[in-house]
């Protein structure tokens, strides 16, 4: 009897498997619908055929906050035979994350399991950034999966912006934000002019909400490009900004102007006990010996960049609070708050007017019109000297006073000043300031080139290059420094290399070499086919498929300068055309001659702003077919 | 600490008694910490008032300009037995003067911090101050996640907090001086031997000091031996009680780079001991006759009885019988066909499922299909049945026991792990035919190159069936014509000269087959060949249950599709490397797959466009750079030519391309009798030669290899072709115009 009971639970319980089973696989409608996704968008795995959120702001009448509840569901199809993907949602100190599922089409739960860690980022030391996440696996063509959280925020001010698109190309998706009448919320509407968004706006009466929603349709996924400018530079997003509320019939400003902002970020300058006694000795040994006040200043702001090691920090209300001076002096690290601070700090001491401030990087596109906390993610310090300030980032080493690095180049500045506080800009630097020369006078023999090259770096050009090479191991300097040369090329072969005092950031660099390049010239019967540009600069900027602006580390000039001298007995056959380029963002010209003995080629690289903007692109691909050209011509040189 | 079982992977009932398993092992390695020697105070313990290195000494001025200098770099390991575990702890310090940025940063952060590694550190400014570091107040949490530990079946994830520490106050010219004590070295219950260590003490610093301590009992087995120059080990152990301790020390040690063709283990001094708890054929290590006393050396009797204890070649393999049964087979076909099969039915009928049971292409585990599944991943294993299955055909054989020649030299054995096992088989004793463990596509008759050229054992068995008999015999070397490279290339130009369009066909033998065929070959397209063959069942027939069978043929071939795409694109990205150029419109297909037959080639076409940057414009000519198409060649740099090191190379080895290019109408070529070159010498060298037919021009190059050693006096002759097949990869011609 009990066999048979058995038996039949058996048969149920295994039927109820084959029943769910075929519940997961997709139907034929879901793989023709992902058959048509594909085809729409062929270089993606996955799309997300609905993707809803709704923001829901509540009062925490215990912690005196408003909090933002944040809902979250997407409906995930697969568009390939099979794939495999990463869910991950970030939080931190500052949010919380629940109600976690994964369902299979059928609404059964997919049983996937979330692993709860830390987020290591490579360039943070320490962050209380963490994730949940798992691996998700779409066995066949069209197959679906819901994924769904919550995401509790504990105070209004940490939930800055949602933005619209996504990593997965969407089917549909919804944003609806519920704001209550107690509470004075604006949303801006940022790079929203990139896609079509339906708006609604209603007023439930019964839930005293007025509830935004905004739809958008068919939208392709975010581009994952190298060397991007930040996504709020062109993503379309919202932004938040809570300005106050009248929970209890009294309003209460949460950050209504961008004085709020500051009022909060100096109240945790304040919490700063500021005890620098232990600063004092080193800061006054540092200006020992120094008259002016300019003098004074690089002193303490090298000082700092040389002995403090950056680390980054971001934990939680350290993210916002600067480390005491004392303390990163005494550590010797910390991140550009610490670093800040403690030059701040070293400052006084000197006796000068220093002042913390706040700063967006250009991965930014916000400026201080917006009273909000992603305004801004980064500090330096300001010393106001009579009229005239000096902007102070020791995180940028090896950088010499009185010149920024372009990430903060024309970016708005916050600066210190007690209950109110001062609005600057960064100046700007012009890529002149950053030039590169390369002078090479070259002679052929047999069938190489040989001769010497000086090539000097000023500016930002000069900086990079002192961080890279002070951050070499010592025994292997001139190994690396000829790999940096010759990029591994082994038809290079150089000698005698000199190069200025790579401790001083305030003097041109400059750097000599002999060079004997092997296989560069071509001898086919009478004549010689010289390939004159051994490094053909830019010839990998292929943006065939690029889509977003291109942004490059500062504003670069390379102006290069090539002479060979025309061996006895050869005149000059052929030399490639000119060529040339100009317009907003990068200006580049080629030219060729000969005079008397010898050939001079000239090749100057201008990118003017730092970055090839998306207006430029084509521009630079079209430009790009040419320089590609350009780079294959040969000198052709023929016996007389 | 709490144990987490990952359920998702835990999933099968089957490995219920595993997890059962290792919830026992674990608590019972908790249980173990209350024997760990008492250390109260690390700090204390390191820095006491007997501390040698109170006082540093003075760092010699030859290493002034190096990055650090390791002043001192000391190892103890602590072995001890607890409830029948041989348990590992290590305290090990240095102290490293920074003499630059690079090495501040080296040196400037720690991670991993938590119960069982703790860390001191302090730091010596150049006044003489010390600051040492409260580790506990610098730290900061990390993760708390140690990590995965693989069971069979599973894994399991252990929580610990972790921390990381950056140092504070560390800065160029200071001397760090930290210990780190690692307090837990996985016990593993019924293990008698602990872990064999070896430790090439040379690195990227020079070091000054050079200490390693074992400190373990009177009544464990121990092995040392120290190689290339590293002074002898010493037996410091105090006269009365049960501690025993042996020291090494060694000074003044130049740092090392690592340089092309050359083992590490056969220059550089190095260090390698194991302990063992009990003479038991069990010990997975050569114990001596006498406990605690240093042993340094193995004798080929010990190697004899070791194995003696462990081989068994009465196995009654019955295995393949019945397909060889009935089948017109020479002897040498019938081994030869035995070790393919088996190769099938030990292995390769089980991919499927591995394959199903890894990705979840069905429902239940895939294992369970099969009656009682034996599958063999061990040599051992694999030698004790196919030498059961030799001794039944009366076949005489011989058990070579071999160390790679990366390794060291078969005189320099010190523990069994080193050991690679293969079969000699004496049929024609004039033509012995060799087998190794098989792999998903191995062949028979095959020694593996690692160990060609090295002394090995060789070990035979009497008139039954154990091993009686030892001897010392080379493993021959193959020939560089056997492990051939042989690819042949079509260029034509496409649209003018815009793209330039290339049909390359490969055919591998030897061991340069042997190297690639598992990135070639993908297992799943000849799963059905090998089950025809060899009367193995599918997976899919196995299949009983609706469930099963219907998740599997939908999901089976979407997982292959998805393999398929996937190896394309990694088949492009390999091509690009071996050419150094970019790629695009690419197309591969295996045309010999050579699995069944060692003689056989592995060969496969691809088709590609290769874009224009090979082509060079001269005027109305063209430059084309058509010496890449022998891949990217050595280039010997300058520093690199007065080479002092003998060269030691994986393995004798040939490679020919031929390249037929078709010259677009209304040109000619010029610089043909450049691509004419012939550099020979006794060890090796590369020849090129070309033909003209109309508009057809073809270019043969061969490089070889002849040895896989050779004397440093004869780097000045391999420098030779190695420049001469460099050069000819520079080469260009000029398409002329007519």
């Amino acid at each position: 009897m009990i066999s048979k009971y058995y038996f039949l639970l058996l048969l149920l319980f295994t039927s109820f498997i084959v029943t769910s089973q075929k519940k997961f696989e997709p139907t034929e409608e879901d793989i023709s619908l992902a058959k048509e996704l594909s085809n729409s968008y062929p270089d993606e795995d996955i799309a997300l055929l609905k993707h809803s959120e709704i923001i829901d702001f509540d009062y925490d009448k215990k912690a005196d906050k408003v909090i933002v509840k944040n809902k979250f569901e997407q409906e995930f199809i697969n568009l390939k035979s099979r794939t495999e993907i990463p869910l991950f949602i970030g939080y931190d100190d500052q949010s919380k994350i629940h109600d976690v599922y994964v369902n299979h089409r059928n609404s059964q739960s997919a049983g996937i399991r979330f692993k709860d860690e830390y987020y290591n980022q490579e360039e943070l030391f320490h962050s209380d950034a963490r994730i949940k996440w798992a691996g998700l696996n779409f066995p066949l063509l069209g197959y679906k999966y819901t994924f769904g959280y919550k995401k509790k925020y504990k105070d209004v001010k940490y939930f800055v912006n949602t933005f619209l698109d996504s990593y997965f190309p969407i089917v549909q998706k919804t944003i609806t934000v519920n704001i209550p009448n107690w509470l004075d919320v604006e949303i801006r509407e940022i790079n929203m002019d990139s896609i079509s968004v339906k708006r609604e706006k209603k007023q439930i009466e019964n839930k005293g909400i007025t509830q935004y929603t905004y739809t958008i349709e068919n939208v392709e996924a975010v581009i994952k490009e190298e060397n991007s400018i930040g996504p709020t530079h062109y993503r379309p997003h919202l932004l938040f900004l809570a300005k106050s509320h009248t929970k209890n019939d009294t309003k209460q400003v949460l950050l209504n102007n961008t004085k709020d902002l500051y009022k909060w970020y100096h109240s945790l300058v304040l919490q700063l006990n500021n005890d620098t006694e232990s600063l004092k000795e080193k800061t006054l040994s540092i200006i020992e010996n120094q008259s002016t006040d300019e003098e004074k200043i690089k002193a303490i702001y090298y000082w700092v960049q040389d002995n403090i090691r950056y680390i980054a920090f971001e934990d939680g209300i350290a993210g916002f609070k600067p480390e005491e001076a004392a303390n990163v002096y005494r550590k010797k690290y910390g991140d550009c708050k610490g670093m800040a601070n403690l030059t701040k700090q070293m400052m006084k001491i000197a006796g000068f007017d220093a002042r913390l401030s706040w700063i967006g990087t250009r991965r930014i596109a916000y400026d201080y019109s917006l009273p909000t906390i992603a305004v801004d993610n980064h500090m330096i310090c300001t010393v106001i000297v009579n009229d005239e300030k000096y902007f102070l980032d020791a995180t940028e080493k090896y950088n010499p006073l009185g010149t920024y690095a372009e990430r903060i180049q024309k970016k708005q500045v916050l600066i210190e000043n007690e209950e109110n506080y001062i609005l600057d800009t960064i100046p700007s630097n012009i890529s002149k300031n950053n030039i590169e020369t390369v002078v090479s006078s070259l002679k052929i023999e047999e069938e190489k080139l040989t001769g010497t090259i000086k090539r000097k770096y000023e500016g930002e050009s000069k900086t990079d290059f002192l961080y890279n090479i002070n951050n070499l191991k010592k025994d292997r300097k001139t190994e690396v420094l000829e790999y940096y040369i010759g990029r591994g090329d082994k038809n290079l072969v150089l000698d005698d290399i000199t190069i200025t005092d790579i401790s001083n950031r305030d003097q041109d660099l400059h750097l000599s070499y002999h060079i004997t390049q092997n296989n560069a010239i071509s001898s086919f019967e009478n004549e010689l086919y010289i390939d004159i540009d051994y490094y053909k600069s830019y010839q990998q900027l292929d943006f065939d498929k690029r889509k977003t602006a291109f942004v490059l580390p500062y504003k670069t000039l390379e102006n290069t300068s090539t002479t060979i001298e025309i061996p006895e007995g050869y005149i000059v056959k052929e030399l490639p055309e000119n060529l040339s380029v100009d317009n907003k963002d990068f200006e580049i010209s080629f030219n060729y001659k000969s005079d008397n003995n010898k050939i001079i080629y000239e090749k100057n690289i201008n990118f003017k702003n730092a970055i090839i903007s998306k207006t430029e692109l084509s521009a630079w691909k079209e430009f790009h077919k040419k320089l590609k050209k350009q780079y294959q011509q040969q000198i052709i040189l023929t016996k007389e | 600490m709490f144990t987490y079982i990952q359920l998702t992977t835990m999933k099968k009932t089957s490995n219920l008694i595993t997890i059962i398993i290792f919830i026992i092992s674990f608590i019972h390695s908790i249980a173990v910490y209350g024997q760990l020697p008492k250390i109260d105070s690390l700090e204390e313990y390191i820095w006491s008032e007997n501390d040698q290195y109170a006082e540093l000494p003075t760092i010699p001025d030859k290493w002034k300009d190096e990055s650090a200098i390791i002043i001192l770099s000391d190892y103890d390991y602590y072995y001890f037995k607890g409830n029948k575990a041989l348990n590992t702890f290590l305290i090990t310090r240095k102290i490293i003067k920074l003499n630059d940025q690079a090495s501040v940063n080296a040196f400037s952060e720690f991670d991993k911090l938590g119960q069982n590694k703790e860390l001191i550190v302090k730091i010596i400014k150049p006044d003489g101050s010390v600051n040492v570091i409260d580790v506990d107040k610098e730290k900061v949490e990390s993760s708390e996640s140690d990590g995965t530990i693989p069971i069979a079946g599973g894994f399991i994830r252990k929580f610990a907090k972790k921390s990381k520490l950056a140092i504070p106050d560390l800065e160029i010219g200071d001397i760090i001086d930290f210990c780190i004590y690692y307090k837990e070295r996985e016990p593993i219950i019924g293990v008698l031997e602990a872990p064999s260590i070896r430790d090439v003490i040379s690195g990227e610093y020079p070091i000054m000091n050079y200490e390693l301590d074992i400190h373990s009992k009177k009544d464990f087995f121990i092995s040392i031996k120290t190689e290339n120059g590293a002074p002898q080990p010493m037996d410091i152990s105090p006269e009365k009680g049960k501690n025993k301790r042996y020291s090494f020390k060694m000074k003044d040690i130049e740092k090392i780079d690592p340089i092309m063709w050359e083992y590490t283990l056969l220059d550089a001094p190095y260090v390698k001991f194991q302990i063992a708890l009990e003479k038991d054929k069990r010990t997975e290590a050569f114990v001596g006759e006498e406990k605690f006393k240093i042993k340094d050396n193995v004798t080929d009797e010990e190697v004899l009885n070791y194995y003696k204890g462990i081989t068994v070649f009465d196995h009654g393999y019955k295995g393949s019988d019945k397909y060889l049964k009935d089948k017109d087979f020479s002897k040498k076909q019938r081994i030869e066909e035995a070790y393919y099969y088996m190769r099938q039915y030990y292995l390769n009928q089980f991919i499927e499922a591995a394959v199903a049971y890894q990705n979840d292409l069905t429902v239940d585990n895939p294992f369970q299909f099969y009656a009682f599944p034996k599958y063999i991943t061990k040599e051992l294993k694999f030698i004790n049945y196919y030498a059961s299955f030799l001794r039944e055909e009366k076949i005489p054989f011989e058990m070579i026991a071999a160390i790679p020649r990366s390794q060291g030299k078969i005189d320099d054995l010190l523990f069994p792990d080193d050991i690679t096992l293969f079969l000699k088989i004496n049929l024609n004793p004039e033509k012995p035919l060799y087998v190794s463990q098989f792999g998903n596509h191995t062949n028979f008759n095959y020694i593996p190159y690692y160990l060609e050229g090295n002394e090995a054992y060789s070990l035979e068995t009497g008139k039954g069936h154990r091993l009686e008999t030892i001897k010392k015999v080379m493993i021959p070397v193959s020939d560089y014509k056997r492990n051939n490279s042989n690819q042949q290339y079509d260029i034509t130009f496409v649209d003018g000269f815009e793209k330039i369009k290339v049909f390359r066909k490969s055919e591998l033998k030897g061991h340069n087959k042997v190297r690639e065929i598992n990135d070639r070959l993908n297992s799943l397209n000849f799963t059905e060949e090998d089950h025809a063959k060899y009367n193995t069942k599918r997976l899919y027939d196995r299949l009983k249950k609706k469930r099963n069978k219907k998740k599997y043929e939908k999901e089976f071939p979407a997982f292959k599709e998805k393999i398929v795409s996937v190896q394309k694109e990694s088949y492009q990205e390999s091509l690009e490397e071996e050419l150094d150029f970019k790629i695009e419109d690419f197309s591969f297909e295996v045309l010999e797959t050579g699995r069944y037959n060692i003689g056989d080639v592995l060969s496969y076409k691809e088709e590609f466009l290769a874009t224009n940057d090979l082509l060079k414009r001269a005027g109305p000519n063209y430059l084309f750079e058509i010496g890449k198409f022998i891949g990217g060649q050595i280039a010997i740099e300058e520093k690199d030519k007065g080479r002092e090191e003998d060269i030691r190379m994986t393995y004798p080895r040939s490679f020919n391309n031929t390249i037929n290019l078709t010259i677009p109408e209304g040109y000619e070529i010029a610089g043909l009798d450049k691509l004419d070159v012939e550099i020979k010498n006794e060890t090796g060298g590369f020849t090129s030669n070309h033909t003209l037919e109309g508009n057809k021009l073809t270019i043969n190059t061969f490089k070889y290899y002849t040895h896989n050693y050779e004397p440093n006096t004869n780097w000045s002759k391999m420098l030779e072709f190695l420049e001469a097949a460099y050069q000819f990869s520079q080469q260009k011609i000029l398409i002329k115009k007519q």
